[in-house]
């Protein structure tokens, strides 16, 4: 196509591009199930290249161990080269993922179980999971048990309180310092810093075990150019045999040098995101512009075009999670979007499916090609890409403390966080916490309603039965004081869920390319990075502050419902009490209707909650911020938590990220994007989802499209943050519960995934129609 | 000075440029066969019943003894007693009785269109004049285009185009675009279908040539009343005649004002079937072709 930023051209493949999409195409519907990960092409087998490194390396330091395995690991997995395609790697191998999470390193357990497997006693086989894992679970476990007994400290996941130690998974390495200096001169760099911070054992073996990864990678480059070379050897057809040998050709150039090209460089990004098991590859069209300027200029093997396309279709097949693109350029603030902004969009365009996730900053600048493109995107029935406001992160980054130039440079990451890429270890996140169930210890006397007693026990704040209130003030500064105490306990667990990931070197190849690492010699889970906030996913506020409201207005204020009727009526789900809940439903106003008073209860809550997680720091180093990105957690803490004053039924979804109750907002996109703009979301820096669903009609022409595009903007440009939009005609949606078979294509969003709307259970299904606006 | 309003609608892509938020004045002096629209005919507040969101609880008999009953389990509302005060409305539970139509004043209204300000700007939109027949509260309707003018939103009013000159004179300062009806060919058919002459219309139409206005032609085309060949030619005369109409719309009848007359218990309800999209198209063609103006579906 002759111009990217088209809405009405599409971009045409090439031939050879067109090929490989088709191959991958039949792989990706082999392999329905992107989101447990399981789509690396090959099978291991069951060999686990962790607890074989481990055994046979038994006396060595434990991070070079680790770097030996995670070296191994990609070393035995099988150098595929598909037909066609111009940059090659295949990923996940399952440990890979394993290590990345650090979940325990796959399978340890297994050798504990199963010692004569691996050929050891169980003696041995007991020290070798010790050893492969210096923290685990217990250690959270532990403290856990310490501050809310057994039985107690089983509940707060059992109930839906809070999940601590998390994910902490994604971050985005620094692509330009990979690029700038390529892996021999990694190399340099790591003996470097090393000669720098000679001064113990520990971290001299933890800059030894990077030059471990640094040569693993350049072998395993090495590998696959000597893969392409016996491949062309026997590859009659002349075409493909010369596309083998520039695939040779560009691996063992970057194998070692850093990249001229941009095919060298996008084989480079590609490697570094296999090994990192990045899933987020940040600023795309920031750091491969310059490459992409000099192949448009002085030629390349594989056209600049190819080489982007078939970065994209690796992510395509791998399922990453995000690309951001466009934004300001850190340096001056300036518009950043350019060629490879609306190329990276076009491509996705085509793709058309859940992954590569695609984010779009937006700015006061920003040209509005862009957003006509992006809604024109959304009429085709794709819910990417997800747009995000430059004027909010930028500015809520600095609140933290992150000089104007890096906050301008931030990208999105996993499922909707924010980062700085490069330089920061964002919690990503640390623990996630259900406000709702705070709420219903404040209702219930500091007790959970499903058991008979108090987390915590005489420690915890104390707190009355419903009825006993004296006045809404009595309640509200209860609930505040109970949730002080347990965030204060969930961080404590939080932290220790980072310490687990410090000992255990987790994502140890980050450290290489996180600014901050190697110059302090400090790992990556340890505070090397830059910036090492802590990220806590905040569910419940809709929920709390809506029955907040209710209780004020129809309880307290007007008497329309009587404490021991609300009481009666919560405990019984109300059954029998239909016409109370109808009184909570309709006659006290919901968040997300751009009523004043029902917003600023929400406003009081999420500040409440979020001031409260502000005055920990997180054993990185710097203080904890908020996020709301829930996926299916929004609906996992529903299941948990009882009926509500808000009218909502026990067990229903709490609430979709950090939009309104399922079906509450019923004043109009508009009146709901304002309700959500008022929110502080500047303090929720760690990413804080929106997800809208519109109709097909109102994208369906170019002047709906602009209008649409100005209604996103103008939230984006007045406090919101970010914002997700499904497309869909409710009848489609109806339709497709009925005959999932006919809607394949139907897209939508729930939590910061994308994904087929009839892979969706009932339950997400139904909370995904009442959202839908008209 | 109040006006009787039964809904403000955000959000609205479909009527004048950009974002809108729409006003639906009360009260019309036309009596259109097919009124989607109902609860904009009469001026005077009127309760809407929907029996499927009643759950039996007998708050409003409680209310109203008169107008509501409950037996069995069973709502029997009688609308005959009804003087539409609202209460009942208000203490529903469920909203199954909900007053239609509420006195609002200017800066009551200008309060909660205000709020999407910024959208306006961003859009090019701002506030749309409907109902029912806003001119029908002319004074009211001026007042309140006059605020929004006042505050630079743009304006446009959806009318029938039957109102007093000085009405439609005062309204076109403060009026930005016009969505006018034209709804009946020759007078004693418009009376016919509409209940009112069409003389006064096309008289107010030819005012607005003369005062420069930008009007958008709307014509309902309802199947078996006025969807002729005759008529279809008079919607292109007119338009073609009429140097302030830019451009015409043409609405094909649909069933959406069903339910709402259900709600306010009326029994007697216009029905016919949807007119077929490749006739309309037909009908835009043969428009554009006499009239040399730009007609679309809406």
């Amino acid at each position: 196509m002759n111009n990217y930023k088209s809405t009405e051209e599409k971009l045409i493949f090439t031939d050879r591009i067109k090929n490989t999409y088709e191959e991958v195409l039949t792989r990706v519907k082999g392999n329905r199930d992107r989101e447990g990960t399981e789509t690396s092409p090959v099978d291991t087998n069951g060999k686990n290249p962790f607890v074989e490194t481990f055994i046979l390396r038994k006396n060595e330091p434990y991070v070079t161990t680790l770097a030996h395995a995670i070296v191994h690991s990609w070393m035995i997995t099988p150098k595929l080269i598909f037909k066609n395609e111009a940059i090659v790697g295949i990923t996940r191998p399952d440990y890979a993922v394993k290590e990345h999470f650090s979940w325990g390193i796959l399978n340890a357990e297994h050798a504990q179980d199963h010692p004569d497997e691996f050929g050891l006693s169980q003696e041995e086989a007991n020290e070798l999971t010790r050893r492969m894992e210096p923290l685990g679970g217990h250690h959270i476990g532990k403290k856990g048990i310490e501050i809310f007994g057994e039985r107690g400290f089983d509940r707060t996941w059992g109930d839906g309180l809070f999940t601590a130690g998390g994910y902490q998974g994604h971050t985005v390495p620094n692509y330009y310092t990979l690029l700038d200096n390529g892996l021999d001169g990694m190399m340099e760099k790591i003996d470097k810093y090393a000669a720098i911070n000679a001064q113990d054992d520990e971290t001299q073996n933890t800059y030894e075990a990077y030059r471990i990864i640094i040569r693993g990678m350049s072998a395993w480059l090495e590998a696959y150019a000597d893969e392409a070379l016996r491949l062309a050897s026997g590859e009659s057809d002349e075409t493909q045999k010369k596309y083998y040998t520039d695939i040779a050709d560009n691996c063992a150039f970057v194998a070692h040098k850093k990249p001229v090209t941009l095919y060298q460089a996008v084989q480079l990004v590609w490697t570094l995101s296999l090994w990192d098991w990045v899933d987020c590859i940040g600023r795309t069209d920031q750091y491969l512009l310059p490459y992409y300027e000099y192949s448009m200029k002085n030629g390349d093997v594989v056209s600049p075009e190819e080489s982007i396309t078939s970065l994209i279709l690796k992510t395509w097949e791998n399922g990453v999670h995000n690309i951001t693109i466009a934004g300001v350029k850190p340096v001056d603030g300036s518009d950043a979007s350019n060629d490879l902004t609306y190329l990276i969009l076009q491509t996705i365009r085509t793709i058309h499916d859940t992954h590569p996730r695609v984010s779009v900053r937006i700015h006061k600048e920003t040209p509005d090609c862009i957003m006509e493109l992006i809604t024109k995107i959304w009429s085709e029935g794709m819910s990417d890409p997800t747009v995000v406001s430059d004027e909010n992160v930028i500015p809520a980054l600095m609140r933290i403390g992150v000089p104007i130039e890096d906050a301008r440079d931030y990208t999105m990451l996993g499922c909707q966080e924010i980062e700085i890429p490069g330089k920061s270890n964002f919690g990503c996140e640390d623990g996630s916490f259900n406000v709702a169930a705070v709420f219903e210890y404040a209702l219930y006397a500091g007790k959970s309603p499903k058991y008979d007693f108090i987390l915590g026990g005489e420690a915890a704040p104390a707190a009355k039965y419903l009825t006993e209130y004296e006045s809404f003030d009595e309640l509200y500064d209860t609930f505040a004081k109970l949730l002080s105490y347990y965030t204060e306990h969930f961080i404590t667990l939080c932290n220790l869920g980072q310490e687990i990931r410090g000992a255990n070197h987790a994502k140890l190849v980050k450290g290489i390319f996180t600014d901050g690492c190697l110059e302090k010699g400090i790992p990556h889970d340890c505070g090397g990075p830059i910036y090492n906030y802590g990220v806590i996913e905040t569910a419940g506020i809709s929920a709390v502050s809506d029955s907040l409201v209710a209780i004020k207005k129809l309880v307290f204020e007007e008497k329309k419902i009587s404490k021991e009727t609300l009481a009666a009526a919560m405990a019984a789900n109300f059954e029998g009490y239909e016409k109370e809940r109808q009184m909570l439903l309709n006659m006290a106003p919901k968040f997300g209707n751009d009523n004043d008073e029902a917003d600023e209860m929400a406003v009081k809550v999420l500040n409440l909650f979020w001031d409260e997680i502000a005055k920990y720091k997180s054993v990185r180093g710097d203080v904890f911020t908020g996020a709301c990105s829930l996926l299916e957690e929004g609906i996992r803490y529903g299941w948990s938590t009882s009926a509500l004053p808000d009218g909502r039924f026990k067990g229903e979804p709490l609430g979709n990220s950090m939009g309104p109750r399922p079906g509450a907002d019923k004043s109009g996109v508009s009146a709901m994007l304002r309700s959500v703009a008022k929110l502080p979301l500047e303090k929720g820096v760690g990413g804080t989802t929106l997800n809208v669903v519109l109709t097909q009609r109102l994208l369906s022409t170019p002047e709906l499209r602009k209008n649409v595009a100005a209604t996103v903007k103008d939230y984006l440009m007045n406090g919101g943050q970010m914002a997700q939009i499904t497309t869909a005609n409710l009848e489609d949606l109806l339709d497709a519960k009925v005959h999932p078979e006919r809607h394949g294509n139907l897209i939508v969003r729930i939590g910061g995934f994308s994904i087929q709307f009839v892979q969706l259970n009932e339950t997400s299904q139904d909370e995904i129609i009442s959202r839908y606006s008209a | 000075m109040t006006g009787t309003i039964f809904n403000i609608q955000r959000f609205s892509l479909f009527d004048g440029p950009g974002v809108r938020t729409v006003v639906f004045f009360k009260g019309c002096p036309l009596r259109c066969i097919w009124c989607h629209n109902p609860e904009g005919l009469e001026k005077k507040p009127q309760i809407m019943f929907d029996p499927t969101r009643c759950i039996g609880c007998g708050e409003c008999s409680c209310i109203c003894s008169n107008g509501h009953l409950i037996q069995d389990g069973m709502h029997g509302y009688n609308r005959a007693v009804c003087e539409g005060c609202g209460k009942c409305a208000d203490g529903c539970p469920t909203g199954s009785l909900s007053l239609a139509g509420k006195e609002m004043t200017v800066d009551e209204i200008m309060n909660e269109v205000m709020r999407d300000e910024s959208l306006y700007r961003e859009s090019g939109g701002g506030i749309t004049l409907s109902g029912g027949e806003p001119l029908y509260q002319g004074d009211f309707a001026v007042a309140l285009l006059r605020a929004a003018r006042e505050k630079g939103i743009n304006t446009c009013i959806e009318t029938s185009g039957y109102a007093s000159k000085e009405v439609i004179a005062n309204v076109a300062k403060y009026t930005d675009y016009f969505y006018y009806d034209y709804k009946a060919t020759g007078d004693e058919e418009h009376r016919r279908l509409c209940g009112v002459p069409s003389t006064v219309i096309l008289n107010n139409l030819s005012l607005l040539d003369s005062l420069d206005a930008n009007v958008t032609l709307r014509c309902p085309i309802v199947p078996g009343q006025n969807q002729t060949d005759e008529h279809i030619t008079g919607i292109a005369k007119t338009a073609g005649e009429h140097s302030s109409v830019k451009a015409i719309h043409l609405e094909p009848f649909h069933r959406l004002g069903k339910t709402k007359a259900e709600k306010l218990g009326i029994t007697e309800l216009f029905d016919t079937e949807v007119p077929q999209k490749d006739i309309m198209l037909s009908y835009c063609e043969t428009i554009e072709k006499i009239s040399g103006k730009s007609c679309i579906i809406s």
